[in-house]
């Protein structure tokens, strides 16, 4: 692919991956945990498999700086530390199954990155508060992470049945 | 659809399911109820209190921005100047080990059997 083409696709999955993690924030969710459904992670995951883990490290640390402007320092803290957790996780998940003769399964990916991305929050979490209480959220951000998985990596299976042959 | 990508295997749905059954298990035994007095240790920065929660009441501390209620030896954090209030909506704990944390205010309120200790700290 070309530079000039490979910076405006990158440009228009970050504005993608803002503008939906901030519809979301929109969406109340009756849990008192501020647990999310993560859509803009699905942007995050076509960019790891279609430009690599740098690319999908980039979206997810400067998304991350959007949420710096528009909601400060701890949430941008919180969503950092998730965000780069998640995408670590599902890179290496990515790294090992894609040499195995198995393939890629979109789903047990998917759920890693919703997993860790509340465990990297919770990490965060208790970073800022000095203390480690903040772990027995564990069990249900698990929980919650499990869940939102699932939902994200149905939703991007539908979207690589389009996208994977597609001119990139 | 190329072959490289599947859904899901069995062994996968397996793992999926036992990261599921496991967390389930922990809640469960976490939230087991025990009828000894409970305290509540509250932390906000270097600043930590301890409230018994076998007297009802509206309780206020220095330093922290926030109130807490106590009411049937459980206890919920109000008023909480933080925007997102999810703080106020863990609603009320009694069991030890649940807590509630306010990560603007970087206020926690932890639930401690008798004899038993949260006073941990890392970071």
């Amino acid at each position: 692919m070309k530079k000039s083409r490979y910076i405006a696709v990158m440009g228009l999955m970050l504005a993608l991956a803002s503008a939906l993690q901030f519809l979301e924030s929109l969406i109340p969710i009756p849990l008192p945990l501020g647990v999310k459904a993560g859509i803009s992670s699905i942007v995050v995951m076509v960019v790891l498999v279609k430009f690599g883990f740098i690319s999908a490290m980039t979206i997810a640390v400067l998304k991350s700086c959007f949420v710096l402007i528009t909601r400060g320092m701890s949430a941008f803290c919180m969503s950092v530390s998730g965000g780069v957790l998640s995408v670590a996780v599902m890179g290496a998940f990515l790294a090992v199954s894609r040499k195995s003769e198995n393939g890629t399964g979109i789903l047990l990916m998917s759920v890693l990155g919703g997993i860790f991305h509340n465990i990297g929050q919770l990490a965060a979490a208790s970073v800022f508060t000095g203390s480690i209480v903040t772990f027995s959220y564990l069990p249900v951000l698990v929980i919650a992470g499990v869940v939102s998985g699932i939902f994200t990596g149905t939703v991007f299976r539908l979207i690589m049945l389009y996208l994977y042959n597609a001119d990139s | 659809m190329n072959k490289k990508f599947h859904m899901i295997k069995p062994f996968e749905a397996v793992i999926i399911g036992s990261v599921l059954f496991g967390s389930i298990a922990a809640i469960f035994i976490m939230n087991r109820a025990d009828s000894s007095s409970r305290t509540a240790v509250i932390r906000c920065g270097d600043v930590r209190h301890e409230l018994a929660l076998d007297e009802d009441g509206l309780f206020r501390f220095d330093g922290i921005d926030a109130e807490f209620e106590v009411k049937n030896g459980k206890i919920r954090l109000i008023k909480a100047s933080c925007p997102d209030k999810i703080c106020e909506k863990t609603g009320y704990i009694g069991s030890s080990g649940q807590s509630i944390v306010c990560i603007p205010n970087k206020i926690t309120v932890a639930v401690a059997g008798s004899g038993e200790s949260v006073d941990v700290t890392v970071g």
